[in-house]
């Protein structure tokens, strides 16, 4: 019982500050949605995110304007082309960031497709971009060799036909341009084709979902963020304690050592848990997220996350001196855990070595629970795993910080 | 004088705060050393290079051509791309995505032969796929394509032969078609093997080699780190003046005689010799220790300059804002963490696939922006207008806050 | 010529919104003296300091510093005080020399000038062989001895002390009131707060009491305890509660006031050797037991219970 009413305690205390509500709510949603954005593209019409690709057709030939068009049907690059830029214009699109890349049709770009001595092509990108660059380079490449496809069978039906009759200049260039459009027409509706299909999504609305929202990655990281930052309230609490003898005197009423941190401990991962549940509940309802497709999953991963950040608290709360001391030793381990657990960048963009070692924070197993469950609806069949870990985590941090805790 | 007395003092209670040093220097460096160890030290010999994508497969193709894609995938040339597991079933080919042992699997369909040798039909190779994944999904995806794309060529290119032939009465033999088909493919093979077509060019002009992304990367992430912990010291210095408010000693200065401008003066005095040290500091550890390349020298001490005074304005108006320490924290804690993770919104947009550029526009909001932009712009050795603009949008903006702050603190202590 | 006063207050008003914390007061403190303002917390007292230390300005009337206004000569006029605050004003942080540096820089010392002053100090203080400790590291005391010994840098004409031995131990109260004589004997004004009456009495030239934002008597040790007269008070302890129950005693011969408590009471008698058998006799007929007496010759807390009706410690 006294446990529970220190606890409380605690918790009113937070309470009273409004500062609580921003550090807990407001802040992490704010960054939710505005890491959402940074990754959500350009956004041309309300959903068209592709990159923006300027276009300079220095070449005017039917060729250069086929790419164009095929480009316009990419689902990667959307082609902008204006006829008042000149390649200066298009560079510096690209170096203030209003166009993603620029490609240059160079003249003679046609007549390369004809006799298959290809031109290489430069495409002017911001080279910090690594991502976009590669989905860029990529889109760029297939497209040019489709086109070149076009042009190769054109050619190759040509001189087939060739062997078999006679035709003038005029009737070869005629014979080509239809091999052309012929194969431009077939190359609409191509034999075999691929597609891709995602792990928990068994329909097109789902899919789309996975596609579509930028919130999928930002959100579970920005509540792995802010949790560890929402301690270091509930962590001066415990310095303040310490230092005004409250702590002592607590001791002085029968109270055990182990009852008093548990007390808090509490108090903490309460606070920590209702922000979890309430920016889930946030993500669910305003950003799409199905949080609760597994709802006993998604319970159990923030309970565990609450806990092991409260477990986190305690030590904190343990080792820091004063109240600075108490901030530093709280956004610490909020800035390393966050970064190297994968709560700003996804981590397959760092090797496995990275990923490996990231696992030793507790903010990557929150990440992989929070986006099997986001991502690949999953439930507690394959999110048991970061549960338990977290569990441990929990139990390690509390281990620690009650070993190190003292009350004077 | 006096308000470099109040300087020098201030300095002297700083560098010997655990708190001070922390956030002047280790956690910037700590940030900087993560970053780099997740991408690498950044320095001249640093690879992106990523991990082989576990793929698995299943064969369903009751003609060849799924084995020769599968063949071609599993081969030596393409290891260090893939690890590929051809399965039996489809079944555990996905049950393995859904357990995370591979990041994709490709699903050949059986009539995918059939479909490219006939003039009916439709086949679809399926790439199911880890949803939390992007990059080697989209990897395996493009690969695939490319094959399927070959094939394509080669049916169509057959087709068109035969669809003209036919309009003009002819017909086409099987070994000529069979001809067609080959010439189509090793010319198209041919050329894939020379390489890629499509190179990267910096909007300055440069070649992009293969990891100068990598490079730049961890320098923007340093950069934003320097001035987002730059601007967090410029605010510490200021809450001194709020910190000897509440101990007394501000009452004391003001019994001594000097005027409440000279003490201003001198706080801000403090803020910005704080924030030059640790400036200089940071960027001699990030060329020495992370060889991250700052751009020309003479630019890179206008960025510091300008950034030193900018921090210590921004932050003297900040915690002008604070009628106590308390609410200081609050500032502290929240608007700097808020304008500072604005401000480097461009760093974080790095790693997306999708970037939007509305979000570096909305990063002008705040003075970090401007000087992230201005260090962009210096280390990517962008046109004078640009570094310029950018320089004097932080001075400019810096002046005004500088100004509002000393009034806002001079009319308090009036 | 008009003659002129280290400290000259001049109907003297501060107001914090509707709150009255002076009110008219008027006070002229000469040069080489020592002058208390005694009265209870509240009174006002450090509300007129931190006007005569420029550190607010009055709502109405002045204050002169040897002629110089606080309000129009600030800074000029500064240059002749020396403020000890009540609370310790110090940089923790820095060793007891680099406050002292620290400080004789803000009060315009500089290079052999400030070296020698600090040692000056140091000596006075007698802090000079823990002098490159770090304040922290400082008991309470000697924290507060290096308060004052940062208001003398300058050599100020008068020192300020705003309740300078507040929740210290005895030993260092002593130095300090003895470190406030020695001050004066060299010639130094000395304006002094207190809520204690003795420290008054034994320092002070002269006393302002002060109650409620106004001073309501001044003079010397004497002729304050004048005000009552020979007026002894006596003070009684009750077994019971007694709250209601002394209306009677009031007619009893000999008695001037009597201020009663819960069990005690205070009472003003022109002689006590006269009183104390009418209290015992009225006692008994009221079925009151006294259960201790203490009989106080006339001092300033018996002039600040019979000017204001309460005790100057409550």
């Amino acid at each position: 019982m006294r446990i529970l009413q220190l606890a409380l305690k605690d918790m009113k205390q937070l309470f009273q500050s409004w500062q609580t509500a921003f550090f807990l709510l407001l802040m992490p949603i704010g960054f939710t949605l505005l890491f959402g954005f940074m990754f959500s593209g350009n956004g041309g019409g309300e959903e068209d995110t592709r990159l923006l690709i300027g276009i300079m057709d220095l070449d005017q030939t039917e060729q250069s304007q086929a790419f164009i068009q095929m480009l316009e049907g990419s689902e990667t690059l959307r082609p902008v082309v204006n006829a008042d830029y000149t390649e200066e214009t298009y560079r510096k699109q690209v170096e203030i960031g209003d166009l993603n890349a620029a490609l240059v049709l160079p003249s003679g770009f046609g007549e390369s497709l004809a006799t298959g001595e290809l031109l290489p092509l430069t495409v002017v990108a911001d080279d910090t971009a690594l991502v976009a660059n590669q989905a860029i380079r990529a889109e760029v490449e297939t497209m040019y060799t489709r086109l070149f496809g076009m042009t190769l069978t054109a050619s190759i039906s040509q001189e087939t036909y060739r062997q078999i009759a006679d035709l003038s200049t005029d009737e070869q260039q005629a014979f080509y341009q239809e091999s052309l459009d012929l194969a431009a027409a077939e190359w609409k509706n191509p034999p075999a084709t691929v597609f891709s299909s995602y792990a928990g999504a068994e329909t097109e609305e789902q899919v789309e979902a996975i596609e579509q929202n930028a919130y999928i990655h930002s959100s579970p990281g920005m509540m792995a963020q802010f949790a560890i930052a929402g301690l270091i309230g509930a962590a001066e609490i415990l310095v303040t304690e310490r230092k005004s003898r409250a702590l002592s005197r607590m001791l002085t009423t029968g109270f055990s050592r182990m009852g008093i941190l548990t007390g808090h401990y509490l108090a903490m991962s309460m606070v920590i848990f209702l922000q979890l549940l309430v920016l889930a509940v946030f993500g669910q309802i305003f950003l799409d997220l199905k949080y609760f497709s597994s709802p006993v999953a998604t319970l159990l991963l923030i309970t565990a996350s609450a806990m092991v950040n409260g477990a986190l608290g305690l030590l904190i709360g343990a080792l820091a001196k004063s109240s600075d001391t108490a901030v530093v030793f709280s956004l610490i381990p909020m800035f390393i855990f966050a970064g190297l657990g994968g709560a700003w960048m996804p981590l397959e963009f760092a090797g496995k070595s990275v990923q490996f070692v990231a696992h030793f924070t507790p903010v990557a197993w929150m990440m992989d629970g929070f986006k099997d469950i986001l991502a690949r609806g999953a439930g507690l069949e394959t999110v048991w795993l970061p549960i338990v870990v977290l569990l441990g985590f929990a139990a390690l941090f509390f281990s620690l910080g009650a070993w190190r805790f003292r009350f004077e | 004088m006096k308000a470099l007395d109040i300087a020098i003092k201030d300095m002297k209670q700083a560098f010997r705060s655990l708190f001070a040093i922390a956030f002047m220097f280790v956690i910037p460096i700590l940030i900087t050393g993560l970053f780099a160890f997740i991408f690498g030290s950044g320095g001249e010999d640093t690879e992106i290079s990523f991990e082989p994508i576990a793929v698995q497969a299943t064969n369903q193709d009751t003609g060849e051509l799924g084995a020769i894609m599968l063949q071609i995938w599993g081969s030596d040339a393409l290891s260090d791309l893939i690890i590929l597991t051809v399965v039996e079933d489809e079944a555990s080919a996905r049950q393995a995505v859904d357990d995370k042992q591979a990041e994709a699997a490709i699903l050949i369909p059986a009539n995918f032969t059939e479909t490219l040798f006939t003039t009916s039909s439709h086949a679809e190779v399926e790439i199911y796929q880890d949803p939390t994944l992007t990059l080697g999904p989209g990897i395996v995806k493009s690969l695939v394509t490319q094959f399927v794309d070959t094939m394509n060529g080669s049916h169509i290119t057959v087709k068109v032969a035969n669809l003209q032939a036919a309009e003009r009465g002819q017909t086409l033999t099987p070994e000529q078609s069979e001809a067609l088909s080959m010439a189509y493919y090793t010319t198209i093979s041919g050329g894939a093997q020379q390489g890629s077509l499509i190179s990267l060019e910096s909007p300055g002009g440069e070649q992009q080699q293969a990891n100068a992304g990598v490079k730049s990367i961890l320098g923007f992430i340093m950069g934003g780190m320097m001035i987002f912990y730059a601007y967090f010291t410029g605010a510490y210095a200021s809450n001194t003046i709020l910190t000897e408010q509440e101990n007394g000693t501000l009452e004391r200065m003001f019994g001594t005689a000097t005027p409440p401008a000279v003490i201003i003066t001198g706080k801000l005095l403090a803020a910005a010799l704080m924030i030059f040290v640790q400036l200089v500091i940071l960027t001699a550890f990030g060329r020495l220790v992370f060889g991250i390349k700052w751009g020309a020298l003479g630019l890179l001490l206008v960025f510091i300059l300008v950034t030193t005074v900018g921090a210590a304005a921004f932050g003297m108006f900040a915690i002008s804002l604070a009628k106590d320490r308390k609410q200081a924290g609050v500032i502290m804690g929240a608007g700097l963490t808020v304008t500072g993770m604005l401000g480097m919104a461009g760093t974080f947009m790095l790693s997306s696939p999708t970037p939007n550029s509305t979000i570096d526009t909305l990063t002008l909001l705040v003075p970090q922006g401007w000087a992230n932009r201005a260090l962009l712009a210096i280390m990517e050795g962008l046109s004078p207008e640009r570094i310029w603009l950018s320089v004097l949008g932080l001075i400019v903006y810096s002046a005004v806050l500088a100004a509002l702050g000393f009034f806002r603190f001079q009319k308090r202590f009036a | 010529m008009e003659k002129q006063f280290a400290i000259e207050i001049k109907d003297l008003h501060r107001y914090y919104d509707d709150i009255k914390a002076v009110e008219g007061v008027s006070l002229q403190i000469e040069a080489g003296t020592v002058f208390s303002l005694l009265g209870p917390n509240g009174a006002g007292k450090s509300t007129t300091i931190s006007v005569i230390s420029g550190l607010l300005r009055p709502t109405e009337g002045d204050v002169a510093i040897f002629g110089k206004s606080i309000t129009g000569q600030a800074n000029a006029a500064k240059q002749h005080i020396g403020v000890v605050p009540q609370d310790i004003a110090l940089y923790e942080d820095l060793t007891c020399r680099e406050n002292l540096s620290f400080w004789g820089k803000m009060y315009g010392l500089r290079g052999t000038q400030l070296e020698s002053r600090i040692s000056e100090i140091l000596e006075m203080i007698e802090l000079a062989n823990r002098q490159k400790d770090k304040v922290e590291k400082y008991s309470g005391g000697m924290k507060r001895r290096l308060n004052i010994g940062v208001a003398l840098l300058h050599k100020p004409d008068i020192v300020i002390m705003d309740e300078p031995t507040v929740g210290i131990d005895p030993q260092s109260r002593r130095k300090i009131l003895d470190s406030v004589k020695a001050l004066n004997e060299q010639g130094m004004t000395v304006l002094y707060t207190t809520h204690y009456m003795e420290e008054a009495q034994e320092l002070s030239d002269r006393i302002a009491i002060m109650d409620h934002g106004k001073v309501i008597a001044e003079g010397s040790h004497n002729e304050l305890v004048r005000i009552v007269g020979e007026l002894d008070r006596v003070e009684l302890t009750f077994g019971t509660e007694i709250t209601d129950r002394l209306g009677e005693w009031q007619h009893l011969p000999g008695i001037q006031s009597i201020t009663p408590d819960t069990n005690a009471a205070s009472l003003l008698v022109e002689d006590s050797d006269q009183a104390l058998p009418l209290f015992f006799e009225a006692a008994a007929r009221d079925h009151l037991k006294i259960t201790s007496v203490t009989v106080h010759e006339p001092n300033l807390e018996t002039v600040f219970l019979h000017l204001t009706g309460r005790a100057l410690r409550e």
